[in-house]
């Protein structure tokens, strides 16, 4: 196997990656970024509604701590306040910096970058009503940041491997990760690509649900690489299901519809959020919106032949307003709903999207694991940032629009600190013949295997269980019948057989080895998501409805090896404001 | 049952391309051109090679010739795709062929990195 070596390698092309590579690319160090699809067709060129931000564009008097309050509390406390400070005080910067870059953001009047109001925005900590913090390019502000992105990483000259797909991670004798092996999917050939630092930002995981707003492409890749690796997975029972999803397609509708004015309606046409959050109401946090979609349709309000879904409502915006500043999902919503939003309202429902969990990472993107006395230890050569990274700045549930900002501040950050690294002098023992070996057991194991079943089945059976027994609500007794039924997939997943031997551009190889990243994605995610016995954010229990800061006011931490649960502290103490206390959360 | 024929090359195996035809049953839904393919690829025939990944239509992965015109697999819907209960569908045209429905992109993405060089040059001179 032929090894090629970097000083820095970054696996994923999306908006964290390409943020990193730019830093990287602009120090003089040897880096690439990896990436198994063009960059540019990474999920981050879906986001839509924009990246929140207190720029004080619409607000003169806005604050990035009232942001941090707001992201505090959208966490359901769990989030780690120091790293929420440090994303929400450098958040500015970072905006300019990709306006600087030629990110066409929508504009003001006077020439300013158009903020919109969106879930959980507040001014003055909670006090002072909606906030509009959320800086837009129209409804597709994540397309038009991967392609400046992508542009500028062009301009300075980052090394690319595109369609190379990384398979494992491998770790030297003393446990430190020195690369990963990837195969190039054009030819098929495998290589160690051998580097003193490795990133992770390979993004969501939402097609471990039968129903979810992601591409094809998310499908856990880094979770699976780090779990095999003995690495850890923090809050993997943390999943945010969008509010509005289209019925049936999946596809996702912006948060900024609601921002714009646009609302939930039940069969009744009655705005029903009034109901279950009289302040925010639709711009709610997204979790408290499932929950009461959710309801709606269980109590038989729903709409349709079925009763199973509610409608977005827009048409009271305007013609205008819909086509300047909605553009994107009148065309999603005509082309997978039939429906023209200028005329009807949407059917929507909640859908997987967002993996809030991850790899736990400091915030300069180094990877953690926890000893044996509990205490924090980097995971040396390891480093994640973007969805697959669990900082943690979402805790039990995401705000819309600080995806876009995690994206590029800890992309940002884990690159500034590699960059440091280097310079300071990076020393890892070489991987030995039989690391490598190690490291390419599973694909090994694949191209080897003569008989087995077919992965397209073996994916649908098991986003079934998660989407049926791991959805907004959870019941232990559930929960455990999906976790016993995950168990016996296991062994049939580990299985999977090939559908193609060839070396060309062989996606039947691809996706054998997605499904395996899934399986261990989906089984973490079940495995805590019983764990925990209360609710908090988007972990929703019938059996334990109330969140027990006494027990569980921390991350939940999993191994997959012996399938162990452990509990990891909270940080409370940020460095230049006073600690956010927990209260009961509401809306 | 819905008629596809799919253009298949393997430069492993092949001396020249051939097309492969496949009896679909949609059972009556209007499924996106992707979905299609998807159902090839699992039911059918597990090597059949494409590229994709948003499914609505904003990635740009699965552009490809569709009963003779260019366009995004994934918003194609069948009720306006469909010739004759006929679904042709070929690479994009003008394109070195990699294997199957992928092309060799590089030619058109060499001429973009010249097109952001250009850009980033002119920003660099002072406005007047």
């Amino acid at each position: 196997m032929r090894t090629i070596s970097f000083d820095g390698v970054i696996v994923g092309g999306g908006g964290a990656g390409m943020r990193a590579a730019l830093q990287l690319a602009q120090s003089g160090y040897k880096t690439a970024v990896i990436s198994k699809v063009f960059p540019t067709r990474s999920h981050t060129v879906s986001a839509q509604g924009g990246i929140t931000c207190a720029i004080a564009s619409a607000d003169p008097n806005d604050d990035w701590r009232w942001h941090m309050y707001d992201t505090v509390k959208g966490s359901d406390y769990i989030g780690d306040q120091d790293a929420i400070e440090y994303m929400c005080s450098v958040g500015p910067e970072a905006i300019f910096e990709l306006e600087h870059m030629g990110l066409p953001f929508s504009r003001t009047e006077e020439g300013r970058i158009y903020q919109r109001p969106f879930g959980g925005q507040s001014k003055n900590y909670g006090e002072g009503g909606q906030a509009a913090r959320t800086c837009a390019a129209a409804d597709r502000t994540g397309h038009a940041l991967l392609h400046t992105l992508y542009q500028n990483n062009v301009k300075n000259e980052t090394v690319f491997f595109n369609e190379w797909f990384a398979v494992d991670l491998v770790k030297n004798q003393d446990g430190a990760v020195v690369g990963v092996i990837a195969i190039c999917i054009e030819t098929g050939e495998t290589v160690y690509v051998k580097s003193k630092a490795t990133v992770f930002a390979t993004g969501g995981a939402g097609r471990i649900y039968a129903s979810t707003t992601n591409a094809h492409i998310n499908t856990g890749d880094g979770m699976g690489m780090a779990l095999r690796a003995g690495v850890p997975a923090q809050d993997m029972e943390m999943w945010q299901f969008h509010p509005t999803g289209i019925y049936g397609a999946g596809t996702l509708v912006t948060e900024g519809c609601r921002g714009e004015g646009g609302y939930l309606i039940n069969k009744d046409g009655e705005r029903f959020m009034e109901r279950y959050a009289p302040n925010a109401k639709d711009l709610a946090g997204r979790d408290v919106v499932a929950r009461s979609m959710i309801m709606e349709i269980l109590e038989g309000r729903g709409c349709g032949p079925n009763g199973d879904h509610v409608k977005l409502k827009l048409d009271h915006l305007g013609e205008e307003v819909l086509e300047s500043r909605l553009p994107g999902i009148c065309e999603l919503s005509r082309t997978f709903a039939h429906v023209d939003p200028v005329k009807e309202p949407i059917p929507v429902v909640p859908t997987c999207h967002y993996m809030m969990g991850g790899i736990p990472t400091n915030i300069h993107g180094q990877a953690l694991t926890v000893d044996s006395e509990g205490n924090d230890r980097v995971i040396p050569g390891l480093y994640a940032c973007g969805e697959v990274a669990c900082v943690s700045v979402h805790g039990a549930n995401r705000l819309g629009g600080n995806s876009l900002l995690d994206l590029v501040v800890f992309g940002r950050a884990s690159g500034l600190f590699i960059e440091k690294s280097l310079r300071e002098g990076i020393e890892l023992r070489d991987a030995s013949q039989s690391d490598i070996d190690a490291a390419s057991e599973r694909l090994q194991a694949l191209n080897d295997r003569a008989s087995g079943e077919s992965v397209a089945p073996l994916r649908r059976e098991l986003q079934e269980i998660m989407q049926n027994h791991f959805g907004v609500f959870r019941t232990g007794e559930f929960m455990r019948d999906g976790i016993a039924k995950l168990a016996s997939l296991r062994e049939r997943v580990e299985a999977v057989v090939l559908a193609d031997r060839s070396s060309a551009f062989n996606t039947s190889r691809i996706e054998c080895l997605e499904l395996q990243n899934l399986f261990e994605t989906a089984e973490a995610t079940a495995i805590v998501a019983e764990a925990r016995d209360e609710s908090r954010g988007a972990h929703a229990r019938d059996d334990f409805t109330e969140r027990d800061d006494q027990n569980w006011l921390c991350h939940s931490l999993y191994h997959s090896d012996g399938q162990r649960v452990s509990k990891r502290g909270v940080n409370f103490t940020p460095h230049t404001v006073e600690t956010f206390q927990p209260k009961a959360r509401s809306y | 049952m819905l008629q596809v024929s799919l253009y298949r090359y393997n430069p492993e195996t092949d001396d020249a391309p051939y097309m492969q035809d496949f009896s679909v049953d949609t059972e009556g839904r209007d499924l996106m051109v992707l979905d299609v393919l998807e159902l090839i690829k699992a039911e059918h025939d597990g090597s059949v090679t494409y590229r994709r990944s948003c499914r609505e239509g904003v990635c740009g992965s699965d552009g490809l010739n569709i009963n003779g015109k260019n366009g995004l697999a994934c918003i194609s819907p069948l009720s306006e795709s469909v010739k004759n209960n006929k679904l042709v569908i070929r690479p994009l045209p003008g394109l070195p062929v990699i294997r199957d429905l992928v092309v060799d992109m590089s030619l058109f993405l060499r001429a973009v990195r010249k097109g952001a060089a250009v850009f980033a040059e002119r920003d660099a001179r002072p406005r007047d």
